[in-house]
């Protein structure tokens, strides 16, 4: 089941500190929005909607960061399903970010965000 | 055994001198085993009337041929005891044996009954003691001195890293690891000894031919593969029923040294086993928890009673036990600043990446990055809650020069 989800974000109760700097949600749609145009104009779908071997056919996706995804692969004990899962979300923070190009920070992050195996 | 947090269930009152005022010397063990093995199956036939019978009898064969005679020895024989010997009587002790033995040998076991020089040492000086136990795996695994590290089931991250950096630590000072194969706490100690390249012992609830928990089934072969064993005092092929914790707790205090209880909630079956270990008369040690902590409340009782003697470093109870502890090999890694930085909290202080966020002004997308990569590296772990923690790999780097 969890295998199945893409993103599994952990977090701390809420708490009143810290509002003040946070992004204002307008902007946060607005880069979305503008992710979502650059993820139509190159490839004619959202990265949700690309299918495993698409997935792996990332574009941007250099060859170092794929070796370092084989290398997390085996590091974590990644499923095929979460390795494309993670593919994915790491395109997407990359487009969020407005880099072309997939990196190994990206990719890191997105497995950040990969649920954990039930203890 | 007053003051300990143990409603419910108890371990069979104590008869101190049953076992240890017998003489067993004229015994061959090859010729009573079968008579052992048979009367130890006899249902509420425990260590204390089996001790009993041997000294009323001189042997195993004799108490056995005495017939009916076997019931007088028991306080109040439940019915189906008569019932069981009965049926026992006409295949008769070798028959019996020969029937454990073929289920033995699939799992590569074999019957330890004390008469047998290989009965482990340290549960040769408790009493009273199990007469017959099955084994499998090394029987030198029963040699070095043993500290028992158990807990609770329901074991919280914090109870998990006490478990995985105090069994590591006892497995690299030469100490066996011995605990119940349970899930939480003891199957952390177990895997924890193993990593760090040290021997472990599990008791089981359950026969040797039918490991419980099965989630730990591969777990407990790995535990064979590495030079430890396990050890049940029922009969491979005995048939499922309730496992009987309370008298596998008293083999696990009984094999060890000194008992460590890492995390244990009020009731906990972990109790009862640091009940075995002052019974014993062996240490007992216990982790303090937070005191709003259900999960340790055992734990901080046991301390508060002074039953146990507090444990407050993995290293502390080390040379607490008297050992020597040897030098720590330094894992020397190339870590980015964040990830330098990120570790450099986590030793000080376990923390969420929101806490992490500010702590230091990076932003949560570095930071996850950075937690993947000390997971990846196995320096960080979350135990699948939202605060990381270094791990046993990232303490020894943190404690290099």
């Amino acid at each position: 089941m969890r295998d199945r989800l893409d993103l599994w974000v952990r977090a701390e109760p809420p708490h009143t500190r810290g509002w003040d700097g946070a992004e204002p949600s307008e902007r946060v749609a607005a880069r979305v929005a503008s992710a979502w145009e650059v993820q139509r104009a190159r490839q004619g779908q959202l990265n949700g909607e690309l299918l495993g071997p698409r997935a792996d056919a990332a574009p941007g996706l250099g060859r170092t960061v794929a070796s370092l995804l084989a290398k997390r692969t085996e590091q974590l004990r990644l499923s095929p399903r979460r390795t494309h899962r993670s593919l994915r979300v790491a395109r997407t923070i990359a487009d969020l970010a407005a880099s072309e190009l997939v990196e190994g920070v990206h990719l890191d992050e997105a497995l950040h965000y990969r649920p954990e195996a039930a203890p | 055994l007053i003051g300990v947090g143990t409603a419910g269930a108890r371990p069979e009152p104590v008869a101190r001198g049953r076992w240890d005022g017998l003489s067993l010397g004229h015994l061959d063990a090859a010729d009573e085993r079968a008579y052992w093995v048979a009367l130890s199956l006899v249902p509420g036939l425990g260590p204390v009337a089996f001790a009993r019978l041997l000294a009323r009898h001189g042997s195993g064969r004799a108490a056995w041929e005495a017939g009916p005679a076997i019931l007088d020895a028991l306080e109040r024989p439940p019915p189906e005891t008569a019932q069981a010997l009965r049926r026992m009587r006409r295949s008769g002790p070798p028959a019996i044996l020969r029937r454990i033995e073929a289920r033995l040998r699939a799992v590569d076991g074999r019957v330890l009954s004390v008469l047998d020089a290989e009965y482990p040492p340290a549960l040769r000086r408790s009493d009273p003691r199990p007469a017959v136990l099955y084994q499998a795996g090394s029987l030198a695994a029963f040699v070095p001195r043993g500290v028992a590290v158990v807990g609770t089931r329901r074991a919280t991250a914090y109870g998990r890293s006490c478990a995985a950096h105090i069994a590591d630590e006892l497995a690299r000072a030469g100490l066996v690891v011995v605990s119940g194969l349970a899930l939480g706490i003891d199957g952390e100690a177990h895997a924890a000894a193993i990593d760090a390249g040290g021997t472990s012992v599990a008791v089981l609830p359950s026969p040797i031919d039918r490991v419980y928990p099965p989630r730990h089934r591969d777990l407990a072969a790995r535990l064979v593969a590495t030079g430890g064993a396990l050890l049940s005092e029922l009969p491979p092929g005995h048939l499922p029923g309730r496992p009987d914790f309370a008298r596998r707790n008293r083999i696990i205090a009984g094999l060890a040294a000194a008992t460590v209880v890492v995390e244990a909630p009020d009731r906990s079956g972990a109790l009862l086993t640091a009940a075995a270990a002052v019974d014993l008369e062996r240490e007992v040690y216990a982790v303090p928890g937070p005191i709003d902590a259900e999960a340790s409340r055992g734990c901080n009782r046991l301390i508060a009673d002074h039953l146990a003697s507090i444990v407050t470093s993995p290293a502390g109870l080390v040379i607490g036990l008297g050992v020597r502890v040897g030098e720590h090999p330094a894992a020397v890694d190339v870590l980015s600043d964040s990830e330098g930085m990120v570790l450099a909290r986590l030793l000080k202080r376990p923390a969420s990446v929101e806490e992490l966020a500010a702590q230091t002004g990076y932003a949560t997308g570095v930071l996850a990055g950075a937690l993947t990569m000390l997971e990846a590296r196995g320096l960080a772990t979350s135990y699948g809650g939202a605060t990381f923690h270094p791990t046993l790999a990232a303490r020894r780097i943190g404690r290099a020069p």
